[in-house]
């Protein structure tokens, strides 16, 4: 308690509580216009982080974080398209709401809701993830391996279109992990004679070519950098009260359980929980039939969810070192460029920086929520912002970025390869998440299985023969054979009932 | 009968895995090893590419007949490769001329290059490049002392 304590005035402190309150802003902008997102935000900040403290650092990273997960609500009310796949279904009901006069009031429920969902789940992460880090400790490199390639195959078993491609994506992650030495003997691996290539690929170069730079002039040759402009509608006050949250009750919490447990689960993250939330909204309202025409509660369903899952990614990050989704990993990139690595050892030996994330986090949820009060009338301006100034600034920034990483050209060729290969990637249809996530997790998977092996004198049977490793290792299997069999079903299906329709036809 | 894209990944995906199973001969075994040892990850990361591209080129020719729409819109290749190519000049620049120099050019030419049907005037540019060089500059070398290039013909 007296580290969390200090955790949170050392996030009180004039200069932090600046820098939360302008990366908070920063983070809002990036959430709010769509194609920009947190995830971006988080890696153009990560090569700035080079020259500061470890704590201010942090303070930066996770302002700009909660900030970005808030801001998606705001161009899903306003126009109608998602600041991020995480305000899917918040387009559902917010912007008929804006269309029938009611934009003031589905922005007052995203900004609440998105308060009561981050709030609720970092209080509950806080509580949960240093019993968990305790538990953790008791577990061996078998378990810690089967942990890292659980979280692996369910990122790629849940990745959009086809199974094969996740494990692709996944691969190709694993592979790119492998450059450089090797975690164990040291031996140089794929490093064709470069000396730079030595200490492997760096992961601030890696999320800025394959995230921003990629993204910036993919979207601008699909012709999708531009969008359509918000009404400016009067909005006076917060536009909810007390009675809105009461009447609407079972719906938060529902979202909010649901929202968290999605979250803890690797792969699941907000832009799953969202549409669960509202899905279920809709099955327990009286009145389902008026969701899509501008129904509060799918708002309210929908926003608690997405932000509720940012708490629950945090459980798993802290408590085990293993990222949940793409923000997580990199914020985990952001602790290892300081020298530390997250996961149980963290927890014990760096308590006050463990609370002083869980704090921050919390101190930006309430920055965040003042903010979008202050400035809510001004909402509909963000989306105004002219798209080539913006994105030109973000690349000028991504060669500093890359420049940065070790004050030689060699990161930014780094950068400019990897976005060829996010290119391809895209244009094959490989998600980048799994990619991501691998790449992140392969030194770790690599040393854990071999120590594992060693440990057991070169016995593999250790992985199968503990229980939890062995459990895990089950979920893993699952997560790959299941959507193969049940593809083969759907197709199974869809044969079977084409004849009886011919039939139909010819009748 | 045209190609699908399917197909065409699991082929560059199985070329990737030729090359990179060659390189990763290369890589040294330690003898007496107790455990696998550095050869093994990589080998289970190009089985793993190779399985899902075979896998992904069966179920390109299995879903020939369908048809497929284009990724980018018509002229959207040549944008991308404009957009690539000037990216790649303004890192060959940078690494000679230093960040000062070239950034002003560079930050016109993407603001011309990434307006889509907006309407741009060179002055405004102009000066909006200056003075995103001159604030970023400031910025990350007085404010974040983060170096910047200065490039090889001014070191």
């Amino acid at each position: 308690m007296s580290e969390y304590i200090s955790a949170l005035m050392v996030c009180l402190e004039p200069i932090n509580l600046l820098l939360i309150v302008a990366m908070v802003s920063l983070g809002i902008v990036f959430g709010a216009i769509p194609g920009l997102s947190a995830t971006l935000g988080i890696a153009l900040l990560l090569p700035v982080t080079f020259g500061l403290s470890t704590e201010t650092s942090f303070v930066l990273l996770l302002a700009i974080w909660i900030g970005g997960v808030s801001g998606t609500f705001i161009s899903a009310v306003l126009i109608g398209i998602p600041g991020s796949s995480s305000a899917i279904a918040t387009c559902f009901d917010g912007f008929p709401m804006t269309k029938n006069g009611q934009a003031g009031k589905a922005l007052g429920i995203g900004m609440t809701a998105s308060f009561i969902g981050t709030v609720g789940s970092v209080i509950l992460a806080t509580l949960l993830s240093p019993v968990i880090a305790e538990f953790a400790l008791h577990l061996g490199p078998w378990e810690y391996f089967s942990l890292c390639f659980c979280a692996i195959t369910l990122v790629a078993s849940l990745s959009k279109g086809n199974i094969f491609k996740g494990i692709m994506a996944a691969g190709i992650g694993l592979l790119m992990g492998c450059i450089g030495m090797d975690p164990i003997n040291g031996a140089t691996r794929f490093t064709f004679g470069n000396v730079y290539l030595t200490a492997g690929i760096s992961t601030v170069a890696q999320m800025l070519g394959m995230f921003a730079m990629c993204q910036i002039i993919r979207d601008s040759a699909k012709g999708e950098a531009k969008m359509p402009e918000a009404d400016m509608v009067s909005m006076k006050g917060l536009g909810v009260g007390f009675k809105d949250i009461i009447e609407n009750i079972k719906t938060i919490l529902f979202a909010f359980v649901s929202g968290l447990w999605i979250g803890f689960l690797p792969g699941m993250g907000s832009g799953i929980s969202n549409m669960v939330a509202y899905g279920y909204a809709k099955s327990i309202s009286k009145d389902p039939e008026s969701f899509g025409k501008g129904n509060p509660a799918g708002v309210w369903a929908s926003e608690t969810a997405n932000n509720a899952s940012l708490g629950g990614a945090l459980i798993p990050m802290m408590a085990l070192g293993i990222p949940g989704d793409g923000i997580t990993a990199m914020l985990i990139a952001g602790l290892t460029i300081h020298g530390l690595q997250a996961g149980p050892l963290f927890m014990t030996e760096q308590p006050d920086l463990a609370m002083l994330i869980f704090a921050c986090v919390l101190v930006s949820a309430i920055i965040t929520y003042i903010i979008q009060i202050v400035t809510k009338r001004w909402f509909p301006y963000i989306l105004k912002v002219p798209y080539h100034y913006l994105y030109t600034v973000i690349l000028v920034i991504c060669y500093i970025g890359g420049y940065g990483i070790s004050n030689t050209m060699f990161n930014i060729y780094v950068m400019l390869a990897l976005c060829l290969l996010a290119i391809f990637m895209s244009m094959s249809g490989l998600p980048t998440s799994p990619l991501v996530l691998a790449f992140i997790l392969s030194s770790k998977l690599e040393r854990y299985f071999r120590q594992g092996i060693s440990y057991a004198h070169g016995s593999y049977k250790e992985f199968f023969t503990r229980p939890i490793s062995a459990a895990l290792l089950a979920v893993a299997m699952f997560c790959v054979v299941w959507p193969i069999i049940s593809e083969r079903r759907k197709k199974k299906a869809e044969a079977a009932a084409a004849p009886v329709q011919t039939e139909v036809n010819d009748d | 009968m045209k190609m699908r894209r399917d197909t065409k990944t699991g082929i560059v995906g199985l070329l990737g895995c030729a090359f990179f199973l060659f390189a990763g001969q290369s890589i040294k075994q330690p003898a007496k090893l107790l455990e696998p040892g550095p050869r093994l990850f990589p080998y289970v990361a190009i089985a793993l590419i190779a399985l899902s591209s075979i896998a992904l080129i069966i179920k390109g020719l299995k879903e020939s007949h369908i048809e497929e729409k284009p990724y980018f819109p018509k002229g959207g290749i040549l944008k991308i490769s404009k957009s690539y190519l000037m990216l790649v000049i303004y890192a060959f620049a940078m690494t000679w001329l230093g960040f000062l120099i070239t950034t002003p050019f560079a930050t016109v030419a993407f603001i011309y290059d990434l307006k889509g049907n907006s309407e741009v005037k060179l002055v405004p540019s102009i000066i909006i490049a200056l003075l995103v060089t001159a604030g970023l500059y400031a910025m990350f070398v007085f404010g974040f002392q983060v170096k910047l290039p200065m490039g090889i013909l001014f070191e």
